[in-house]
């Protein structure tokens, strides 16, 4: 009995064997021939992927040098207009879908501290910027980051056609906050024209 | 002639393993190009639903623009309209047909539910607001086109090449499942007079068939990181990524039955050689 079992053992280690020289002569083929190929088409694979998981550092202002800026759709402050009871949420970026959320930074506009033009946008339903034509001259606009709060005091306001992009330049000569919503409040259908107010 | 006769047999069974992992990957690939079975997967991530919601979204964006109620959209485009466009694009990539994405429903559908709201809030439009109405129109059925759009231009491509890939791809898996079964049978021919010894290299090649189906996994898994996979919209990124997860989590299965199977084979076929030795 114990031979049988002592041969038994023997041939399925061989057999076993035989599976691990499989297993290695694939396994080599692969390192040879292949791994170069595959990783070349997982990095192709990569283009279309993205790390959802960014993780960054806390911002923090030098002077006026903005170190660790938000990513882009990051909500990063929040925006308070109390003369027409306005409290939102500041995100980071112009796309549609932040703007559902609450007020949306214009990209390639300074953030709060940086000495810049801050360009902020928002819709104009009852909830969010429905009351901006209601703000006058000497109204608080306050901004509060983690870096820290900022306040402007509005000093005009104006009323300009959707392309016309020269009534809110981006410039680093000063510090001035422009927010804008579609105008008229209640129109239906496409807007064109923009409810401008300038805060410093 | 016997050393012979043992290299003969673990190198049939060495491209026997290589035609058991070859069916296996084929079998997989083919059972997904199968528009039924395709339509069943939609149907199953709820990849309809999902693009619906897409539409929705970006319905929303211009909306909330315009002035206009939110609870229009549920009256100016179903979820059967949605579904009924994706299925003439995958009807289309298999040559059934063309597809044909019509927004005149939406657009009539959007222009009498404005015209409701104006009559409800009793105002009249002046000239410009209907200008303003027609863009806005416009827009809402750039969106639809725009996001159904885009699976359409996708389908297109695929469209002149599915039917030749996929009769290859089933021309390739008969060919590759008659070679595996031929080996079979001459590993059974050469080992007539004992079969059980057959048996247990059929063993060895399930068995290393099924470890390196999970090698290959594992390889898929590390090279690429699935569920951060984005390709064009949410629901298209979504779709692939459970499909990719469910061809791998078949993979693991056919891999662990593969590894049972051939350990299973060599035991008890070497069992019954050493049976036999004693005969």
């Amino acid at each position: 009995m114990q031979n049988k079992v002592w041969k038994l053992f023997k041939a399925t280690i061989i057999k076993l064997m035989v599976v691990f020289l499989f297993v290695a002569i694939v396994f080599i083929l692969y390192k040879v021939c292949l791994e170069e190929k595959i990783e070349t088409v997982s990095g192709f694979v990569e283009v279309f992927a993205a790390n959802k998981e960014f993780k960054t550092l806390e911002p923090i202002l030098y002077g006026n040098v903005l170190l660790h800026r938000p990513l882009y759709g990051t909500e990063y402050a929040n925006i308070k207009i109390s003369s027409i009871d306005v409290d939102l949420p500041l995100y980071y970026g112009e796309n549609l879908n932040l703007l559902k959320n609450g007020i949306g930074q214009d990209s390639n506009s300074y953030f709060p501290g940086e000495g810049g033009t801050i360009l902020l946008m928002g819709h104009n339903f009852k909830s969010f910027l429905a009351r901006l034509p209601e703000t006058r001259i000497g109204d608080k606009i306050e901004i509060t980051t983690s870096y820290g709060t900022f306040e402007y005091t509005i000093f005009e306001s104006k009323i300009v056609h959707e392309t016309d992009l020269g009534a809110a330049p981006i410039q680093q000569d000063e510090e001035i906050l422009i927010i804008y919503t579609c105008y008229p409040i209640n129109n239906i259908g496409h807007a064109y024209q923009r409810y401008l107010v300038y805060a410093k | 002639m016997k050393k012979l006769k043992i290299f003969l047999n673990i190198f049939l069974s060495f491209i026997l393993m290589i035609g058991i992992i070859s069916s296996t990957f084929l079998i997989i690939i083919n059972n997904y190009s199968y528009k039924k079975n395709m339509l069943k997967k939609f149907e199953e991530i709820n990849l309809y639903n999902s693009v619906y919601e897409e539409v929705r979204d970006g319905f929303e964006n211009y909306i909330y623009q315009s002035g206009l109620d939110l609870n229009i959209i549920d009256k100016i485009c179903t979820r059967e309209k949605v579904k009924n466009d994706i299925l003439s694009i995958v009807n289309s990539m298999y040559g059934d047909g063309e597809t044909l994405i019509d927004t005149t429903e939406i657009r009539a559908n959007l222009e009498k539910s404005i015209m409701e709201y104006v009559e409800n809030e009793g105002r009249k439009l002046s000239k410009e607001e209907e200008e303003n109405i027609k863009i806005f129109e416009d827009l809402i059925e750039g969106v639809y086109k725009n996001e159904i759009g885009l699976y359409q231009k996708g389908s297109d491509k695929i469209a002149r090449k599915l039917p030749q890939v996929l009769s290859f791809i089933k021309n390739l898996e008969i060919i590759v499942i008659g070679l595996t079964a031929f080996l079979l049978i001459v590993l059974i021919i050469l080992n007539s007079k004992i079969l059980s010894v057959a048996g247990s290299y059929v063993g060895v090649s399930l068995f290393s068939s099924g470890i390196l189906l999970f090698f290959f996994r594992k390889i898929i898994i590390s090279k690429i990181e699935i569920d951060s996979l984005v390709i064009f919209t949410k629901s298209l990124s979504n779709s692939v990524i459970i499909i990719l997860k469910d061809v791998l989590s078949i993979i693991q299965t056919f891999g662990t039955w593969y590894v049972v199977f051939g350990i299973f084979n060599i035991v008890i076929m070497n069992i019954l050689l050493i049976q036999n030795d004693e005969k």
